[in-house]
């Protein structure tokens, strides 16, 4: 198995994007020995206990696709760096040298590993410091081209001190025969606030890796929709580097058929003063299966920690199944943590309530499960974005 | 009969001819495990063959697990199976009438604990059966509970006395197979209680075992087994307490209960094991099964632990709810102090239709340790209406210690509902002033306020338990703040 | 009984008393007054001794020995009671069992036998006329969901059964209703005594108006600016804290 990536690595030689100043080809060395000793994840492993991974990966190849990624054109400041990653790695970006590759840990993470060995390509963005971006700014979709196999893309985005910004990606389009492998590298400065929204609702496999580093009194918010995907499992590891600083996980899943969305969130507390929210809720149906695992760290420094975590799911069909489990690990000692997870169904009293004003069934049903992602959808601060996001929830709850 | 006395003879045979030295009145089996050493133990209990069959079934299964589990929240070097005794029993003597018969020197240790024999005995309703290193030394009241029907003995004893039941029953909830620890323990257990409550009797007075390791570098392997018939119903309490010793000895029992239609069978358990010293050296290692079934429809079982010793505690009592409308409970307290380390919790297994389980579990540290509770509850496919309740609360008392929390939720009814619930925090400094400003000390201060915060698990211990609890928890957290 | 010498003490490196001067005797009542952020209820933690307060300065003595070296515990056990501005709650812990722990604390340090189980009750019925208070507080959580009357109230309530020489009564009135004033006002006047002595903290005059105080302080920026018999506690009510921040305002700003 070893040699097989080892193989592969070299058959694709000079074809990654390179660049002679950064340290870049040992960092996919260094992922590619990783690799070698761990393989790619199977349910055996803790993190991937209920997850179909292991059938997902069967017999797929890892893909060397060198796509570039279609920028779109948009009202940015000037100042704002966009960029695709491989020219920011062929202009030896500074940034690119700084930060690429420092904080998607590989260690115990085959995924990772297998990305960083092997990507090609993805969006460098660059936020300058004292930078205010008005309009959020739409990252093109990944997609897995038509060879299938394991696709990687890679972004990072930089958000310099003082700046605010919105970054909004819609979907990772693969096919059933592929699976879409994505990491993203997240550095929010010192001050600087980025908030972060995701509406994935197309069809096929993907792991999405996203990891983000906090530097003081900074902020990061994250809102995930999740209606569609034979396969969805995102990772959101937020560190907490510096004190002052506020991280929001949100996610909201409807998933049916024989979908699987699985949302693993790692949250480090390193320092004092630091507060993190996380609330997950979900709907299964069908033969859906959901996976949620929030996991909160408060290292022994991070005294006068605020951490909150709660993860609500309803199943709606008989065949549907959820597997939670929040978890916390503290180590400080002035801590106020607190998590909580609740499986349940439709309040049948609420139901009847409605029904019984004339309202039908279906559709009573359909407004209280939309009531039921209000509490995640109204966490989606631009209006435009939020709106289309409602929309979607709504037509996915009345299609059902 | 005849046939089984042929079969003894000829196993008794056997150990001879694999050339074990086996002097059946020697205390102490000599160190390690081999398949001899399971052969030795059976003999000496002079146990059927049946029972031989399925310790060296467990005992094989055991040899190709290579490894302890590596799971659990806590850190220890690895242990040396081979460098445990397996076997150790005190001299036999002769049926006691009184406790004047009782050795004296294990009647000043029970003094020293508060514990006499002479104070249970008058404590109305209580019955003892003292398992010291792995053998009853004692059984008292066998005699009113033996009128009722009840049978509540020495787990050798049952096997000698009560065959069929100890055969249909063994392993039934903990099989061989279940963990690392529990196929060590079904191969060379030594000892432990068991118990029948026949249909729809109530057992009268609360069933009480108090557990001692007494001899150095002597692995504890416990076994109780527990089964209340029909409609009948026993409250069981466990109580552990360990003289000081440097080197860490491993416990591993297993406990199983099996609840049938209608039964309740609530277990309480106080723990208080050699912790090991403040830097950390010695302690017990607890690494221990515990399980039940309620097997019948509207049975129900109850946990309920307060664990203060040991150096490391892996325990998770869990219910298998099988029953329609049966019940599952766990309540626990955990301290731990200085470098003690805890992974503890429990599992419910949801089968059958409204069935209803909730789980208190409150954990406490402080000094270096750490704390962990994991859980599993699981809801299967056909277990409509099925709920369950969990509270996991953490409370820190210093800067250096660890707190945390893995609860499994896996669900796969729709009509279920399950809720958890966890909190950390640490203790108030205006709490401590509070109680400082009425004249108490720190520690006084801090005793209370922890016996406060786990008062919705102390009151489900049975009286007399409940006081040694609360000294206990107090007493196990001095020095615990700076 | 209690003697304050030019008593320092600053918070977090803040300097909130600046040499506070007080002499109490058996049997007297002192009121201190004074607007917000004078220093009232800092005067009242450090004399309790509560550990966020450094003392940098002055002296403080209880019974002639030095009251400042002594941990909060052996402060109350020599009989010293501080009844708390806002009690704090301690979940799952018993009020009747908690407060016969406390008493049998005191007791032993100052040699007496632990009451048992059966004398505490009677003993705390006892008291139960004495202040008003409903015997389910008793059987409550300490302070656990209590409305703040009824916090007030127990803080008394445990007064009564502590019988402190030394009673310090932290803005006790605040938050209350008429009645419940007048509960908690009687209540310390039945437990005055000639051996023992009461300080009362208090922005409001109104609780002066049931319990009679032989002298009245202002505090002020961190000092006691004025002191005088009870015509002084009506002389604030009248003219408020301004002219006390008029004539002291400039003193203290220098």
């Amino acid at each position: 198995m070893a040699e097989h990536y080892k193989s592969i690595f070299e058959s694709a030689g000079n074809k990654l994007p390179d660049n002679a100043c950064s340290n870049l080809s040992h960092t996919r060395e260094n992922a590619l020995s990783e690799l070698e000793s761990i393989g790619l994840p199977n349910n055996r492993m803790e993190y991937w206990k209920y997850s179909r991974i292991g059938k997902v990966l069967k017999g797929l190849e890892v893909n060397l696709g060198l796509a570039d990624e279609e920028l779109s054109s948009l009202p940015l400041p000037s100042s704002v760096e966009y960029s695709s990653l491989s020219k920011a790695i062929a202009d030896n970006h500074p940034l690119i040298e700084k930060h690429l590759g420092k904080y998607a840990g590989i260690v115990n993470a085959g995924l990772t590993a297998l990305n960083t060995a092997f990507f090609s390509n993805g969006i460098f963005i660059h936020v300058p410091d004292d930078t205010v971006v008005e309009d959020p700014i739409y990252l093109p979709q990944h997609s897995a081209n038509a060879d299938g196999g394991i696709v990687q893309p890679r972004n990072l985005i930089v958000v310099g001190r003082n700046s605010s910004v919105t970054i909004i990606s819609e979907g990772t389009s693969g096919s059933t025969d592929a699976m879409i492998n994505a990491i993203e590298e997240i550095v929010v400065g010192e001050n600087a606030s980025l908030s972060q929204y995701l509406l994935q609702n197309d069809e096929g496999n993907s792991v999405n890796g996203s990891y983000v580093l906090q530097e003081r009194d900074s902020r990061y918010s994250r809102v995930t929709t999740t209606l569609n995907g034979t396969f969805v499992r995102n990772n959101v590891n937020v560190r907490m580097e510096g004190t002052g600083c506020e991280s929001n996980l949100y996610g909201y899943y409807h998933i049916r058929g024989k979908n699987q969305v699985d949302n693993h969130t790692i949250i480090e507390h390193k320092e004092p003063d630091c507060l993190s929210n996380e609330l997950y809720v979900g709907l299964l149906d069908e033969d859906a299966s959901g996976i949620f695992n929030g996991r909160v760290m408060v290292h022994q420094d991070a005294q006068r920690t605020n951490a909150f975590q709660s993860n609500k799911n309803i199943l709606l069909s008989d065949n549907a199944t959820m597997n939670t489990k929040p978890e916390l690990e503290i180590y400080a000692d002035d801590v106020k943590c607190s998590h909580g997870a609740t499986i349940g169904q439709v309040d049948q009293e609420a139901l009847f309530y409605l029904q019984s004003r004339g309202i039908p069934k279906q559709i009573a049903m359909s407004m209280l499960l939309q009531g039921f992602s209000i509490e995640v959808t109204d966490k989606i601060v631009d209006e435009d974005f939020r709106g289309k996001v409602l929309e979607q929830i709504l037509d996915h709850l009345n299609t059902g | 009969m005849s046939d089984e006395l042929e079969i003894l003879k000829e196993v008794t045979d056997q150990d001879y001819k694999y050339g074990f030295v086996t002097d059946i009145e020697s205390d102490v089996a000599p160190k390690g495990l081999t398949e001899d050493t399971v052969r030795l133990i059976s003999k000496k209990k002079n146990e059927p063959k049946w029972l031989l069959d399925w310790r060296l079934k467990a005992f094989r299964h055991w040899e190709t697990l290579n490894q302890a589990p590596q799971w659990a929240h806590v850190k220890y070097p690895e242990i040396n199976f081979q460098d445990i005794i397996y076997y150790a029993a005190p001299k036999k003597k002769p049926e006691l009438e009184s406790l004047d018969e009782v050795d004296p020197e294990l009647l000043k240790m029970y003094d020293k604990l508060g514990i006499s024999l002479e104070e249970q005995k008058k404590l109305s309703g209580v019955a003892v059966d003292v398992v010291l290193d792995s053998v009853s030394v004692k059984t008292t009241f066998t005699k009113k509970l033996k009128e009722l029907g009840i049978i509540f003995c020495s787990f050798s004893e049952a096997v000698q006395e009560y065959p069929e039941l100890v055969k249909q029953y063994l392993g039934t909830v903990v099989p061989y197979t279940d963990n690392f620890y529990a196929t060590l323990n079904s191969a060379v257990f030594s000892d432990g209680s068991f118990c029948y409550i026949p249909k729809g009797v109530r057992c009268p007075m609360e069933l009480s075992t108090y557990f001692r390791i007494n001899e150095a570098n002597t692995g504890q392997f416990e076994r109780t087994l527990l089964i209340a018939d029909e409609d009948a119903y026993v409250s069981y309490l466990e109580g552990c307490t360990a003289p000081i010793r440097d080197e860490n000895q491993l416990h591993a029992a297993v406990v199983e209960l099996v609840a049938h239609k209608g039964a309740v069978i609530k277990y309480s358990t106080v723990q208080n094991w050699y912790p090991g010293n403040k830097d950390g050296v010695g302690g017990i290692y607890n690494f221990v099964t515990k399980r039940g079934i309620c097997k019948g429809d509207h049975s129900k079982i109850s946990w309920t632990q307060v664990e203060t010793g040991s150096a490391i505690t892996w325990k998770y009592p869990s219910v298998i709810l099988k029953g329609d409308y049966s019940v599952g409970e766990f309540y626990s307290v955990a301290v731990t102090n200085n470098h003690q380390q805890a992974d503890t919790g429990t599992k419910m297994l949801h089968i059958g239709k409204n069935t209803m389980s909730t789980i208190i579990s409150k954990g406490i540290s402080g000094g270096f340790s750490n704390n962990s509770y994991r859980g599993l509850v699981r809801i299967g496919k056909n277990a409509h209406n099925a709920r369950n309740f969990s509270q996991c609360d953490s409370l820190l008392l210093g800067d250096r210690c660890g707190a945390h929390t893995f609860p499994y939720i896996e669900t796969s009814n729709k009509t279920a509902v399950v809720e958890h619930e966890a909190t950390t925090s640490k203790v108030g400094e205006d709490q401590i002033f509070y109680c400082n400003q009425r004249g108490l000390d720190t520690e006084q201060a801090i005793g209370m306020i922890v016996n406060g915060y786990c008062k919705e698990v102390m009151k489900q211990l049975p009286m007399e338990f409940a006081v040694e609890a609360q000294k206990l928890l107090s007493i196990s957290l001095e020095g615990s703040v700076g | 009984m209690l003697s304050v010498k030019d008593l320092k003490a600053s918070v977090e490196e803040t300097a909130i008393l600046k040499g506070i001067n007080l002499e109490v005797k058996a049997g007297e009542v002192h009121a201190i007054m004074g607007p917000n952020g004078s220093g009232k209820s800092t005067l009242a933690s450090v004399l309790a001794g509560r550990e966020e307060y450094d003392v940098t300065g002055g002296s403080a003595t209880f019974d002639g020995e030095d009251l400042l070296e002594m941990s909060p515990e052996d402060r109350a056990r020599k009989g010293m009671f501080m009844a708390f501005q806002y009690p704090v709650e301690i979940p799952g812990v018993n009020t009747t069992n908690f407060l016969r722990t406390s008493l049998n604390e005191v007791r032993k340090f100052n040699g007496l036998e632990p009451l048992n189980g059966a004398d505490f009750l009677k003993l705390m019925k006892e008291k139960m006329n004495v202040i008003e208070i409903d015997k389910s507080l008793t059987t409550r959580s300490v302070n656990e969901g209590f409305s703040g009357g009824e916090k007030k109230k127990s803080e008394i309530f445990q007064m009564a059964i502590l019988e402190p020489k030394l009673a310090i009564l932290d803005e006790t009135d605040s938050g209350l209703d008429i009645d419940a004033l007048r509960i908690v006002a009687e209540g310390v006047n039945r437990l005055k005594s000639s051996d023992n002595a009461t300080v009362i903290i208090t922005h409001y005059q109104r609780l002066l108006d049931y319990i009679v105080p032989d002298f009245v302080h202002i505090i002020y920026d961190g000092r006691i600016v004025k002191s005088g018999g009870k015509d002084l506690a009506l002389t604030l009510e009248e003219k408020g804290y301004d002219w006390i921040k008029e004539e002291f305002g400039e003193m203290t700003e220098a």
